[in-house]
C-alpha cells in the first residue's frame, strides 16, 4: 500500500513539473580533467623618455655614459600555470619567464612564483606546503597588513607576485547569526641562506597567522607575524559594502619595533628603531553608468620624511659630482646601499593618495575599458599619472596601452625618477 | 504500520499531498484570493532544487553578430548562497565568484585575493550582470505585490525586499501548467525597463529537475546586444557550508566531480 502511495506521489511530482516539456537542445557535455595547463604570453614594447638630470638617473649612470633622452624597449613575458586536482589532493605551479631587449642588450629571467601541494581531508581543512603567494590585505595598491607578501607593481597592482616557501593551513567554520564565517590560517615561513633569503635575516622560522571573520556582512582579518627575519607586527583589515555601490576598506598594522635605515648627517647609513603604525583607508564607488572610482589613502609611519628624501637625493648628486670630478665612488656607493636598504622601495615616504577611475564597455563598445590612476605623494606633491586603454578583440586576446607620467619638483619622489614618461603597449594571449 | 512504511509515507505521500494542494490552489478561478509569495516559492523550486550544481554556458552577442562564450561551474545552496567558477575562456579560467545574500566577491588567480563586487557590475561584460549570473531564489529577494491570474498564466508583480537588490521591481510571467517563468521584466522604481529575461527550451536534467535550459536577455540600455545563458548540466547536490566562504574560493575547483 505504501509503495502505491509512493508511486502516486512520484507521478504527481513528475506530472506537475514535466507538463511543459519541449524537445531538448543539443548541448555538448563538459570535459573533466585532472591535469590543467594554462597561462599567457605577452609582448610589451615600450618607449621611455628619460630625465638625465634626475637623481635616480645619475644613480645608475657613470660619467662618460652615452646619454639618450629616449629609450626603446621590447619586453616579453610567459606565464605558465599547471595544476593537478584530484579529490583531496592538488598541486599548483606558476612559472614566469621574462626576456627583454633594451639599451642594445638582452636580458632574461625565469622564476617559479608558486609551486605547492594542497591536501584537503575535508572542506573545512586545507594544508598547503611549498612556494605560495598569500596576498593578505584589502588595499588596492598598498598593503601594510600583507606581512608575508612582496610589494605590488604600481603600474599593475593585479599582477601575479612571487611567493615564499611556506607551510600553511586553513581551518573554516560557518555559523548562523551575525558571525557567518570564521577561518584560521596559521603559517610557518622558514628563512635561511638557501631558502626565502629575500624575506629577511636568515636562520629563523617565522610564525604568522590570520583569522578571518565575516561578521555583520563585514570582512575582517586579524593578522600577526612573530619576530624573526622581520620585526614582529600585528594588524587587521576590513571591507564592507556601505551601500550596494559603495565599499569601504581599511588596513591597520602596528610594528612595535620598526627598523628603518636612514642617512645620518655624517654620510653614514644608520638603523632607526621606533614604533610604527601604518594605515590604508579607502573607498570604492560604482555609478549607475558602471563607472568605478577608487580612492585609497596610505600613511606609513616608518616612511621617510621629505627632509630625509631630500638628503638622499642630495647624496646621489654629490656622489655623482664626486665621481665625475675626482673619480671617487664612495658617496655614490653609499647612495646605492641606501637605495637597497629602503630608499629605493616603492613609495618610500609617509603619506600617499591613490585614485583610480575605470569605465568598462566604454563609448558603447563591449570589452573596451578606459581607465586612469594617479599616485600622489602628499608630502612633496609629486605624482604619477597612469592612463590606460584596454580592449579584448577576441576571447583570449587582450590589448592594452598604458602610460606612466611622473612629475614633481626637484628633490621630490616622482620628480627625481629616471623616466619622465613611459608608454607601453601590451598584447596578451591567454591559453 | 512499521517504521519503513511510515518513512515511505512521509517521503512520498506528504509531498504528493502538498504538491496536489498547491496545484489545486493554483487552479482557483480568477478573482479568488491567492498567496503570491507561496506561488513565488513554488516557481523557485520548479526552477532549481534547494541545493544543486550546474554548468552554465553564457554567450554575449554583439550587434555585428560576433559572439563570446563563457563556461561556468556553479553551486547553489539554500536561498542565498551561490559560488561559481569560470572554466573558459582561458583568459578567465580559474576566476571564481561568491555570493552570500547581498555580499558578493570575485577571486582572480593572478590577483590572488577576493575583492568585493556589486550586483550591478558584470564580471563578463554584456547584458547579464552579477545578480543575473549569481542569481538567488526570487523569493529570497522579492515579495509579491500582486498576482494577475489568467487562463493559462499568472503575472506576478514583485517588489525588492531591500535596496541592495539589483532590480527594484520585477514583472514575472509564469505558466499555469507547470509554474515555470517564461518572461521576466526588470524595472527601476519608476517603471523604466532595464532588461527582459526570456526562458525557453524546457529540458529534463534528470533527478526530477525539469526546467528551462535557456535564459536570453536583452536590454534597452544595450541596444543591439544580447546575452544568453544555457544550463548544460544541472543536478541536485548538497554541499558543506565551508565551500561558500572567501577562504575556500581558490579551491572551488576541488569540489567538481
Amino acid at each position: 500500500m505504501t509503495r502505491l502511495f509512493g508511486a502516486i506521489g512520484i507521478a504527481l511530482l513528475v506530472s506537475t513539473s514535466a507538463g511543459g516539456q519541449e524537445p531538448t537542445v543539443d548541448i555538448p557535455p563538459i570535459e573533466r580533467k585532472a591535469f590543467s595547463l594554462g597561462g599567457y604570453v605577452e609582448l610589451r614594447p615600450a618607449i621611455v623618455w628619460l630625465d638625465s638630470s634626475a637623481a635616480l638617473f645619475k644613480l645608475r649612470s657613470a660619467p662618460g655614459d652615452q646619454v639618450e633622452s629616449r629609450n626603446t624597449q621590447m619586453n616579453a613575458r610567459l606565464q605558465l600555470d599547471a595544476g593537478y586536482n584530484r579529490s583531496w589532493f592538488s598541486a599548483q605551479t606558476r612559472t614566469l619567464v621574462e626576456g627583454g631587449f633594451a639599451n642594445r642588450a638582452w636580458s632574461r629571467d625565469a622564476s617559479v612564483y608558486e609551486a605547492y601541494v594542497s591536501v584537503k581531508p575535508s572542506p573545512a581543512f586545507t594544508l598547503d606546503a611549498g612556494k605560495k603567494t598569500l596576498k593578505w590585505g584589502k588595499g588596492y595598491l598598498w598593503n601594510p597588513a600583507a606581512f608575508l607578501d612582496r610589494a605590488k607593481s604600481a603600474e599593475d597592482p593585479a599582477l601575479a607576485l612571487e611567493g615564499f616557501v611556506v607551510l600553511s593551513a586553513d581551518y573554516i567554520r560557518t555559523f548562523g547569526g551575525p558571525l557567518q564565517v570564521l577561518s584560521v590560517t596559521p603559517v610557518l615561513l622558514p628563512v635561511s641562506s638557501d631558502l626565502n633569503a629575500s624575506f629577511g635575516d636568515g636562520d629563523h622560522v617565522n610564525v604568522a597567522g590570520k583569522v578571518y571573520l565575516l561578521f555583520w556582512d563585514t570582512d575582517i582579518d586579524v593578522m600577526y607575524l612573530s619576530g624573526g627575519s622581520r620585526p614582529a607586527r600585528f594588524g587587521f583589515d576590513l571591507s564592507r559594502n556601505l551601500r550596494s555601490n559603495v565599499e569601504l576598506h581599511a588596513e591597520w598594522a602596528r610594528v612595535p619595533r620598526a627598523v628603518t635605515m636612514v642617512l645620518a648627517g655624517n654620510d653614514a647609513l644608520i638603523a632607526r628603531e621606533q614604533p610604527a603604525t601604518n594605515v590604508v583607508l579607502g573607498l570604492r564607488y560604482l555609478t549607475k553608468a558602471n563607472t568605478t572610482f577608487i580612492a585609497d589613502f596610505f600613511h606609513s609611519a616608518s616612511g621617510y620624511t621629505p627632509a630625509e628624501a631630500e638628503q638622499y637625493f642630495d647624496l646621489i648628486q654629490r656622489g655623482y659630482d664626486s665621481l665625475t670630478i675626482a673619480g671617487d665612488v664612495g658617496l655614490l656607493g653609499l647612495a646605492r646601499r641606501a637605495t637597497e636598504a629602503g630608499y629605493g622601495r616603492m613609495n618610500p615616504m609617509r603619506n600617499y593618495a591613490y585614485a583610480r577611475i575605470s569605465q568598462p564597455d566604454a563609448l558603447g563598445v563591449l570589452y573596451l575599458m578606459l581607465g586612469a590612476s594617479a599616485i600622489v605623494n602628499l608630502d612633496d606633491r609629486s605624482y604619477s599619472l597612469l592612463p590606460e586603454v584596454q580592449y579584448k578583440p577576441a576571447g583570449n586576446l587582450e590589448l592594452r596601452a598604458l602610460a606612466n607620467i611622473q612629475r614633481g619638483e626637484p628633490r621630490s619622489e616622482f620628480g627625481e625618477k629616471r623616466a619622465i614618461v613611459r608608454l607601453e603597449l601590451r598584447a596578451r594571449y591567454s591559453f | 504500520m512499521d517504521r519503513r512504511s511510515a518513512a515511505l509515507v512521509w517521503r512520498w505521500m506528504i509531498p504528493a499531498v502538498l504538491v496536489a494542494a498547491t496545484a489545486a490552489s493554483a487552479q482557483k478561478p480568477t478573482g479568488a484570493p491567492m498567496d503570491g509569495n507561496a506561488l513565488l516559492r513554488r516557481v523557485d523550486r520548479q526552477l532549481n532544487p534547494p541545493s544543486f550544481e550546474a554548468y552554465k554556458r553564457i554567450v554575449n552577442v554583439e550587434p555585428d553578430g560576433r559572439t563570446r562564450e563563457y563556461l561556468l561551474y556553479s553551486i547553489n545552496d539554500g536561498r542565498d548562497k551561490v559560488a561559481a567558477l569560470f572554466l573558459s575562456p582561458a583568459s578567465d579560467k580559474g576566476r571564481s565568484t561568491l555570493r552570500l545574500g547581498d555580499n558578493m566577491w570575485m577571486y582572480v588567480p593572478n590577483a590572488g585575493k577576493p575583492i568585493r563586487i556589486t550586483s550591478l557590475q558584470s564580471v563578463i561584460g554584456g547584458v547579464f550582470n552579477n545578480a543575473d549570473i549569481l542569481s538567488l531564489d526570487y523569493s529570497a529577494e522579492y515579495d509579491v505585490a500582486s498576482v494577475t491570474d489568467s487562463a493559462d498564466q499568472f503575472v506576478l508583480a514583485l517588489k525588492a525586499k531591500t535596496r541592495a537588490v539589483a532590480y527594484d521591481r520585477l514583472t514575472m510571467w509564469v505558466t499555469r501548467k507547470d509554474t515555470l517563468p517564461v518572461r521576466i521584466e526588470c524595472l527601476t522604481p519608476t517603471s523604466m525597463l532595464i532588461k527582459t529575461l526570456t526562458f525557453g527550451t524546457i529540458r529534463d536534467f534528470g533527478g526530477g529537475v525539469i526546467r528551462p535550459a535557456t535564459v536570453e536577455t536583452e536590454s534597452p540600455l544595450y541596444k543591439g546586444y544580447k546575452s544568453s545563458m544555457t544550463f548544460v548540466e544541472m543536478k541536485s547536490r548538497r554541499f558543506p557550508a565551508e565551500v561558500f566562504t572567501l577562504t575556500y574560493m581558490p579551491n572551488l575547483e576541488s569540489i567538481r566531480r
